[in-house]
């Protein structure tokens, strides 16, 4: 039989072994051997003691072996078979851990605790790394096998002796209603800033005299969050002691016409009046929105001071204006540049094709600017994720309890059981939101 | 001799007349630093192909622009039909216009079959009708609706998005077209060809279309009359035969500059110029079909004094004298 002498190219390069080092998987197994190196628990004796840090190395095991060996082949493997050995690695970084802290809590006190060092932490960036360099070549399988570790690590247990789980034991139930207000907080917040932000980014395109809704979005988010709180709270303290909830509404209906009359004789003037009870507006919505999306019910209260119906000085109220204003920019500014981008070619054909203002909009100009506007929707709810923390500074709760909690009690356990699951929601919004994008710009022809 | 250069259509425009289609009076466009249009009077007779050749900044888009009302004129009025534009609803008088602008301006969200159904859906026509015609207006236009109905509009090249965007604007069956440089993107050859098949289109269908170019040979080779424009006026407005042989201003002169005689060759089919063969049958010849231009060229590339003239079997039949050529050239100077 004769030698081919061009053998065809064969099928599914990513699953063969392959002898090639690649810089950023290098780096990762690196950091991952490095972190083999240094200590990954501190065991102290209660959870606000000092204590002493342990190595994986000292209580002889053969998985550090095990894991300095994955990180090896991670070295030198790339695609796929990368993002499963990832996933293995991921499995017994879990499981390292957890024995070690096993191991170390046998015998102690119950209030013993396995708090996390460094070593820990580092494995964790060398995995994000990783999954990084196998994601780039490798695609879906490095996505899956993440979460399938994660999850069969959680269901081992292996995570339940490390000092943030712990903590979590002791606070399950207020750790499931911090997290639903946290959500909700951030949902009702994201919500608002885009029935807000949509009509001001669209309203930011149309000539010079909405010229200055882009630098006011962007000067709201340099204000610090504290400062507006001590701004909102007297004015919000005042307005719901002294307004009754049906004064408030009577006032928005009212207001809302003479904003009508008011615009052709005094536009400046009617703007003034427009914001305040837009404000107003925002402030009752984000209330009410929040009562139905969160676990403390929906409170309307009818003759009666506006505190009645949740609206007060502290709490949801001025925590929901706040995030609301800051996640404003994100989306009015890409609302803005996504309606600036539209080729203004295809705004002529339609202009020139008898669409009406109103159909130019709908049918080109806005499907065309929806990839970015929901870049947009992905920085602003990213971002309102983590920055909902604040809102347990002025009592409205949300994981940023235990922050504050574990901050004054220095805890760090209890620090990290509210800013792990930050983290993590934050990450996953961005990753879902994201995918949907590439999904709607295929859909829409626009790669 | 006469008869020889092709001839305006003898549907004379009269003001107003029931042929007048497009009817520019003294239209001004005045922006705040220049004057884009100084007083244009312009008729356009119905069926006709009228194009707006000049330099940029002439004025060619803003007069045709201001026919479906996308610039409203300072001052005078345009009449489509013999109704003033400014008394109708835009949006309707739009959609009764086809429309191609050079950038094309498909919409990139959609596929070929949306955009070319675009203005029926305007008008409501139900699912099955505008889709059949969609169909049908690709088909028309030289794309296989079966390949490209589902294409998106980088998916094709730059002639084939130039059809799409002709089918668009015939897709309701306007009976004006306006058309600013719709071939101006496209590369020489592609250019040709959809020139070309754009004329043969337009001898079906017998729109009104107002052509914007900066293109003279493009313009000699389509119109039935051409209007040379010059800073917001109108400079010349004829055949392509009389505008290459009788300029009337020293800027029409300059504009068509030292090759207008050999462009009005390109105007002069080659059957009022064919002889019977002779004993010797020519060593090479062109198309029946060409134009006296061609012919020219030909004598030119092989050197010779007599072309032949080949009917469509490639049989030759005849043949041109280059002395014939030159009298056509020539005529009427």
């Amino acid at each position: 039989m004769a030698p081919t002498l061009n053998p065809p190219p064969r099928q599914g390069e990513g699953h063969r072994f392959r002898w090639r080092l690649q810089p950023i998987a290098l780096l990762a197994a690196g950091l991952g051997l490095v972190a083999l190196l240094l200590p990954w628990l501190e065991v102290k004796s209660s959870r606000i003691a000092g204590g002493t840090f342990q190595g994986v190395w000292g209580w002889g095991s053969v998985w550090p072996l095990g894991l300095a060996l994955l990180w090896l082949l991670v070295a030198i493997t790339k695609g796929r078979l990368q993002g499963l050995l990832l996933g293995f690695s991921v499995l017994a970084w879990g499981l390292l851990a957890g024995q070690e802290a096993a191991h170390f809590l046998q015998g102690q006190s119950e209030s013993a605790r396995a708090s996390l060092a460094v070593g820990f932490w580092l494995s964790l960036l060398a995995f994000y790394v990783g999954f990084f360099a196998a994601y780039r070549q490798g695609g879906l399988v490095s996505l899956v096998s993440l979460p399938v570790a994660l999850a069969v690590l959680i269901v081992l247990g292996a995570f339940n002796q490390l000092g943030p789980i712990m903590e979590l034991a002791s606070w399950r139930d207020q750790f499931v209603a911090e997290l639903w207000r946290h959500l909700a907080l951030a949902l009702t917040a994201v919500i608002l800033s885009v029935v807000v932000g949509l009509p001001l980014g669209v309203l930011a395109t149309r000539g010079a005299a909405f010229a200055w809704i882009l630098p006011v979005t962007g000067f709201l988010q340099t204000i610090p969050s504290l400062a507006l709180f001590g701004l909102l709270l007297p004015v919000l303290a005042t307005l719901s002691q002294g307004v009754r909830l049906e004064v408030a509404l009577a006032v928005l209906g009212v207001g809302l016409l003479a904003t009508r009359l008011l615009w052709a004789a005094q536009g400046g003037l009617a703007l003034l009046v427009a914001l305040s009870l837009g404000l107003l507006a925002l402030i009752l919505g984000g209330v009410w929105l929040y009562g139905l999306l969160g676990p403390d019910g929906l409170h309307i209260a009818l003759n009666a001071p506006l505190s009645e119906s949740g609206v007060r000085g502290i709490g949801a109220a001025p925590a929901l204006l706040a995030l609301t204003l800051y996640a404003l920019l994100p989306v009015v500014l890409n609302v803005y540049t996504g309606l600036r981008g539209v080729p203004e070619a295809a705004k002529d054909a339609g202009r020139g094709m008898g669409m009406s203002p109103r159909q130019l909009f709908w049918r080109v100009e806005f499907p065309l600017a929806l990839p970015l506007i929901l870049e947009g929707l992905r920085g602003a709810a990213s971002l309102t994720i983590g920055i909902t923390t604040v809102a347990a500074l002025i009592g409205a709760g949300g994981l940023g309890f235990f922050v504050l909690r574990g901050v004054e009690s220095g805890a760090n356990d209890m620090v990290l059981l509210g800013a792990i699951p930050v983290i993590g929601l934050a990450l996953v919004v961005d990753t879902g939101l994201r995918l949907a994008g590439l999904g709607l710009r295929r859909r829409l022809g626009i790669v | 001799m006469t008869g020889r250069l092709e001839q305006a259509p003898s549907e004379v425009a009269e003001p107003g007349g029931q042929f007048t289609a497009i009817r520019f009076e003294n239209v001004v466009k005045r922006y705040t630093d220049f004057e884009a249009l100084r007083g244009v009077n312009l008729e356009v007779s119905r069926g006709q192909l009228v194009t707006l050749l000049g330099p940029s900044g002439c004025g060619k888009t803003t007069l045709l622009r201001t026919v479906n009302r996308l610039i409203e004129p300072s001052q005078g009025t345009v009449y489509l039909n013999g109704q003033d534009v400014e008394k109708l609803d835009q949006v309707g008088l739009r959609r009764g216009i086809g429309y191609v602008i050079q950038s094309i301006g498909l919409f990139p969200h959609m596929t070929v079959l949306e955009n070319t159904l675009v203005v029926p859906r305007l008008l409501g026509w139900d699912r099955a009708k505008r889709g059949a015609r969609a169909r049908e207006m690709l088909a028309l236009v030289g794309l296989e609706p079966a390949t490209y109905a589902s294409r998106y509009p980088r998916e094709l090249s730059g002639g084939q998005a130039q059809r799409v965007g002709l089918a668009r604007a015939l897709c309701a069956d306007p009976p004006v077209l306006l058309m600013d440089e719709p071939f101006g993107a496209v590369d020489p050859p592609t250019r040709e060809r959809l020139q070309d098949e754009f004329l043969r289109l337009q001898g079906e269908l017998k729109k009104t279309v107002l052509f914007v170019t900066h293109d003279l040979e493009e313009a000699v080779k389509i119109s039935d009359r051409i209007c040379l424009m010059n800073i917001g006026q109108v400079e010349q407005y004829d055949t392509p035969a009389e505008l290459l042989g009788r300029p009337k201003t020293e800027f029409v002169r300059s504009f068509l500059g030292p090759s207008r005689t050999l462009l009005r060759l390109s105007r002069v089919p080659l059957d009022g110029l064919v002889e019977p063969l002779g004993v010797r049958v020519p060593p090479f010849s062109v198309a029946q079909t060409a134009m006296a231009r061609d012919a020219f060229s030909s004598l030119l590339a092989h050197g010779g004094r007599v072309v032949g003239v080949r009917d469509e079997r490639g049989k030759v039949v005849g043949m041109v004298r280059l002395e014939s050529l030159l009298q056509a050239a020539s005529e009427d100077e």
